[in-house]
C-alpha cells in the first residue's frame, strides 16, 4: 500500500493548524490498533499550545521538532486497564504505527520520538504534565502540514538479506 | 485509512492459497517501518510448510497458525539495538502493525500473536526455526483469506483523549 511505503519521518511543518477532524482521525486510526487481549489500554494526551509544545521539546536533544509543530500528541499507557502488562509496549507501539500512517493518509508529516524506556525522558514528560502514577508515557508523536511538499515520498526499505524461508 | 479502520484479528481462513506476491508485499510493508535511528534491526522469517506451521503453535491460544496459509514471524537482531533489546521490541511492533494493515487493505486477514516477552512462547518458537541467539521472535502473524469478510468496528473513545493538560 503506498501510504505504508510512503512514510517518512517528517520534522519541519508549516505554521498551519491542523484542522480538528483530522485530529480526532488520527486518534481514531491509533484506537484501531491491536491490542493483547483487546485491552485498549492506550490514552492520548493532544498538545497543541505553544508553550507546553516548547517545554516538551526540551525532553530529549532529538524532540526539537516539537517545539514548532503544531501538534503532539503522547501516547500514553493506562496500567489500570493492562490485563497482560507484559505487551504494553507492543500495543502502543501498534497505535503509533497506525497515527503515523494515518497522518500520511491526510496529507500531513510526523516523527515519532521514542520517551519509554529512556528514563529521563519518562521523566522529563512525567513532570511536565504531572501525570498520576498509572500513566505510562510512551511515545510523542510530533505532526503538522509539511514545509516540504514532498516530505512524505517512496524510499526503497525491501532488504532480501533480512528474509528467511522456513527456517534461519 | 479504510485498511486501519477494517483491521480486525481473524483467526480463521478459507483453503486459498497466498501468492508468493502478496506475502512479498506484506514483508516490504513491515520493512517500511520506522525504527529507533533507522537501525531496521528486523529479520522475518516466512513459513509456508505445513508441517512446520502446525508446530508453530505456541499455545491454546495461538492455534490459528496451523490453519492458515502462511505465516511471518517478526524478529529482532539484539546485536542492532543499542539498548540490547530494550528498543527491538517497539520498532518491531511497528513492522507488525505495517504487515496487518497491508493485509487489511489486500483483505487478507492476520492476528497479531506476540512471542517475547512471554518466554515460553519465544523459547518454543527458537527452537522450531533454530533461531540463532541474538535474534528475538517478537511476533508470529498467520495470514490467510478469511472465511468472513472484514467488517469495519469503531473503537473510538474520547474518554482516552485528554487536551494540553492531563
Amino acid at each position: 500500500m503506498n501510504i505504508i511505503l510512503m512514510r517518512r519521518s517528517v520534522r519541519t511543518y508549516q505554521e498551519r493548524k491542523i484542522e480538528p477532524e483530522k485530529i480526532e482521525l488520527l486518534l481514531k486510526a491509533a484506537m484501531q490498533a491491536p491490542s493483547a487481549g483487546n485491552q485498549q489500554e492506550s490514552e492520548f494526551l493532544v498538545v497543541q499550545d505553544r508553550d507546553t509544545l516548547i517545554q516538551l521539546s526540551r525532553m530529549s536533544p532529538y524532540a526539537g521538532p516539537i517545539a514548532k509543530a503544531p501538534l503532539a500528541i503522547i501516547l500514553l499507557g493506562n496500567t489500570d486497564r493492562m490485563k497482560f502488562s507484559e505487551n504494553w509496549e507492543q500495543d502502543l507501539g501498534a497505535a503509533a504505527e497506525n497515527i503515523l500512517l494515518e497522518a500520511v493518509n491526510q496529507n500531513l508529516g510526523a516523527v515519532w520520538l521514542g520517551v519509554h524506556p529512556l528514563a529521563d525522558r519518562i521523566s522529563a514528560v512525567r513532570a511536565l504534565f504531572s501525570l498520576p502514577e498509572n500513566l505510562k508515557p510512551f511515545a510523542v508523536i510530533a505532526a503538522g502540514y509539511p514545509k516540504d511538499e514532498n516530505a512524505n515520498h517512496f524510499i526503497e526499505r525491501w532488504n532480501q538479506e533480512r528474509v528467511h524461508y522456513e527456517k534461519i | 485509512m479504510n485498511a486501519i479502520f477494517n483491521r480486525r484479528s481473524i483467526r480463521k481462513y478459507t483453503d486459498r492459497p497466498v501468492s508468493r506476491e502478496d506475502l512479498h508485499d506484506l514483508l516490504h510493508a513491515g520493512m517500511s517501518a520506522p525504527t529507533a535511528n533507522n537501525t531496521r534491526p528486523w529479520q522475518f522469517v516466512l513459513v509456508t510448510d505445513r508441517t512446520i506451521l502446525a508446530s508453530l503453535v505456541m499455545d491454546k491460544y495461538t492455534q490459528a497458525v496451523k490453519d492458515a496459509q502462511a505465516a511471518i514471524v517478526v524478529c529482532g537482531d539484539i546485536n542492532k539495538d543499542m539498548m540490547k533489546g530494550a528498543l527491538n521490541i517497539i520498532d518491531c511492533t511497528a513492522a507488525v502493525e505495517n504487515i496487518l494493515i497491508e493485509a487489511a487493505d489486500k483483505g487478507l486477514g492476520s492476528v497479531y500473536y506476540a512471542a517475547y516477552p512471554m518466554e515460553d512462547r519465544a523459547a518454543h518458537v527458537r527452537k522450531i526455526l533454530s533461531l540463532p541467539e541474538n535474534i528475538i521472535p517478537y511476533a508470529v502473524l498467520p495470514i490467510g483469506w478469511p472465511e468472513k469478510p472484514l467488517e469495519a468496528a469503531d473503537r473510538y473513545d474520547t474518554a482516552m483523549v485528554h487536551e494540553n493538560r492531563w
